[in-house]
């Protein structure tokens, strides 16, 4: 995979703020990491820009004009409807926002500010094949731009709903962020949930926030505390939300609602953003940004974030 | 001859007309960066929003009737000249009680989503009322604000043209609403320079705007681009241990201690003193607040963090803060006691 260029990551360095990076904490795998070891970029679900379009000039590099619509058009019109509850947890046990919640390490965390996007849901049939489904809202209409943004503090937000043909499946496939056609869209003007009163909105040419968390730590050793603040984002045009996936048979019933739980795992969160990513190792030899939000991003295909609940 | 003459007769007659119908409350203007909808669409569906509705909220915002010593009004405390807030940092109601938070400025309101510090009303005909009846502030039940209404005959008139009836406690905060909702800036020269016109955008204001909307000064995290506030609630080191806990007092919620509801910051520069309570007096004091990291409790958002500020940086923050005055907002007669 083409590595990163300087000017690209002393960009992204610049947008590195987060507090709370610390080393030998339990909540790395590693010091190799777990994804890019080499440093490079991995692809997102959506967006097909080549990291070679990144200008060694130094330039924020030309993004063609991007299309975000409002109102998709529908896949499965009529079809059943899957439900996702959504249930946080740390440490096996139900977080609850706002209040502390143990730390497997010791002391306690005060999620303060937890939200992220989610789309592109795709259903996986037993053939590993994907079939996109509809995103709707729980009145079944489309989510507006196919996104649909979680908040801690908006419990109906706490499940998504799908439309989708009836069957059975292996699992779901999502992206935890919005796609670079939105992403490179400005917020002006876009409703809920692009709007700039998502909290996601960031300068514009940086596109958006995919996973926004900031966090109250107590008594948790430097050694054993996890960032107290993820910004997980991208880049338009060169760096795109990360694809994840929810492995497990479920089925979807004709003409009736069905549901299927879903477990978001904050330890899991924590530890991506708190890996380290190997240096590049494909002649640049630049260090990615230390920055809890480039981490996640990078390794979220792989830590294992959501799983169905049992 | 006659050719000379057409042409400046119908000048006259064109300026005699402008000067016969006053301009329009409501107008098409709206901030650069903001969420969608126009100023009319984000009124909700049961309080449309039209000219005689606002209008009308506007004789009643400085009207002092709608207290119960008959000296205090909405703009008693929210004076147009400082961007509709208080200079003083608490605001002093009926029989010369103080309030207990600073009065926030009214501005682009109708693109909230949130009122007051606490965000305790969800909708600007919700936090109508509240004022009035506020033993602090204007000490008036409502029923007996409608009465002294429905007693003055222009107003009786005035809320059938508006509301098709005799006034009523709710058309009462729906045209005080109304009329809050029409306060729209949107010619700062910030907006201008949103709009690609840089004539009144100084260089300082320039670096301030790259300092502001950096990863180092990151005042972004909670004033993004365009709209500057993401209406989120937030401790932003201001609380004090003892003080005033905010949204916590609403939500009961560890996490909401000291948090407070983002402001806009258009008009900024004329609506100090700033924070919930008014404690800092001025924009250079808001700056020295966030380069120390707050003022220091435990319930601080991680994101406030020490800065490492230059004078000449501090400068240029104030410098693009100033800029986002919108002089014609504050001296607007639309928006002037009637």
């Amino acid at each position: 995979m083409t590595p990163i260029p300087r000017v690209l990551v002393l960009l992204l360095a610049t947008m590195a703020g987060c507090q709370g990076s610390h080393a030998a904490n339990p909540w790395m795998t590693g010091g190799g990491g777990q994804g890019g070891a080499d440093g490079a970029v991995s692809d997102g679900a959506a967006g097909a820009a080549s990291i070679d379009a990144a200008s060694d000039a130094g330039d924020i590099p030309e993004v063609a004009p991007a299309s975000c619509v409002e109102a998709p058009a529908a896949l499965h019109a009529g079809a059943s409807a899957l439900s996702l509850p959504i249930e946080t947890v740390l440490g096996g046990k139900p977080v609850v926002f706002g209040e502390p919640n143990d730390l497997p390490g010791g002391g306690t965390v005060i999620p303060l500010n937890f939200r992220f996007y989610v789309s592109h849901v795709a259903l996986i049939d037993p053939n590993s094949a994907r079939i996109p489904v509809d995103l709707v809202d729980a009145h079944d209409a489309l989510e507006p731009y196919g996104v649909h943004l979680f908040v801690d503090t908006d419990e109906a937000s706490h499940a998504l709903r799908i439309h989708a043909p009836p069957g059975s499946y292996a699992g779901i496939e999502l992206v935890l962020g919005i796609d670079d056609g939105c992403n490179s869209s400005p917020p002006a003007g876009k409703h809920e949930p692009l709007g700039p009163d998502s909290q996601m909105v960031w300068p514009m040419g940086f596109g958006y926030l995919f996973l926004r968390f900031e966090g109250q730590l107590a008594g948790a050793a430097d050694a054993g505390a996890p960032p107290n603040v993820i910004h997980m984002g991208g880049f338009p045009g060169l760096l795109f939300a990360p694809t994840v996936t929810i492995t497990g048979p479920f089925t979807i019933a004709a003409r009736v609602d069905s549901m299927r739980k879903v477990r978001l795992d904050l330890g899991a969160v924590f530890q991506g953003a708190a890996t380290p990513l190997a240096p590049s190792t494909a002649g640049t030899s630049v260090t990615p940004p230390d920055d809890p939000g480039y981490r996640l991003r990078e390794h979220a295909p792989q830590v294992p974030l959501f799983t169905f609940a049992p | 001859m006659r050719t000379a003459v057409a042409p400046l007769l119908l000048a006259l007659a064109a300026a005699c007309g402008e000067q016969a119908t006053p301009r329009a409350l409501l107008d098409d203007a709206t901030p650069q960066g903001f969420p969608a909808g126009s100023l009319t669409q984000r009124a909700p569906a049961e309080n449309a929003l039209t000219e005689a509705r606002a209008q009308l909220g506007r004789r009643l915002f400085f009207d002092a009737r709608l207290s119960r010593t008959n000296d205090v009004s909405c703009a008693t405390c929210h004076q147009q000249a400082h961007a509709f807030s208080d200079p003083a940092p608490v605001s002093t109601g009926v029989d010369g009680q103080l309030g207990q938070r600073n009065a926030p400025a009214l501005v682009n309101l109708a693109w909230d989503a949130a009122f007051f510090w606490d965000g305790r009303a969800r909708s600007l005909e919700e936090q109508a009322g509240m004022p009035i009846e506020n033993p602090l502030e204007m000490d008036l039940p409502l029923a007996d604000a409608v009465a002294r209404v429905a007693a003055d005959a222009a107003y009786a008139r005035a809320f059938a043209g508006a509301y098709g009836g005799a006034p009523t406690q709710e058309t009462l905060r729906f045209a005080l609403a109304s009329f809050v909702r029409a306060l729209v800036s949107a010619d700062s020269a910030y907006d201008r320079h949103l709009r690609g016109d840089d004539a009144d955008f100084g260089e300082d204001a320039r670096r301030g705007a790259e300092l502001f909307f950096s990863e180092r000064a990151a005042c972004f995290h909670c004033h993004p681009p365009g709209s500057l506030t993401n209406g989120g609630y937030f401790n932003n080191g201001t609380y004090v241990e003892g003080g005033d806990r905010g949204r916590q007092a609403l939500t009961g919620r560890t996490g909401d201690l000291g948090k407070f509801k983002v402001p806009g910051l258009r008009n900024v520069a004329a609506s100090a003193p700033y924070m919930h309570d008014g404690s800092l007096p001025d924009l250079a004091a808001v700056v020295d607040l966030y380069d120390k990291g707050g003022r220091g409790h435990p319930s601080t958002d991680p994101q406030i963090q020490p800065l490492g500020l230059t004078a000449a940086e501090k400068a240029d923050l104030v410098a693009f803060l100033r800029a986002l005055t919108d002089d014609r907002f504050l001296t607007d007669r639309r928006f002037s006691a009637p």
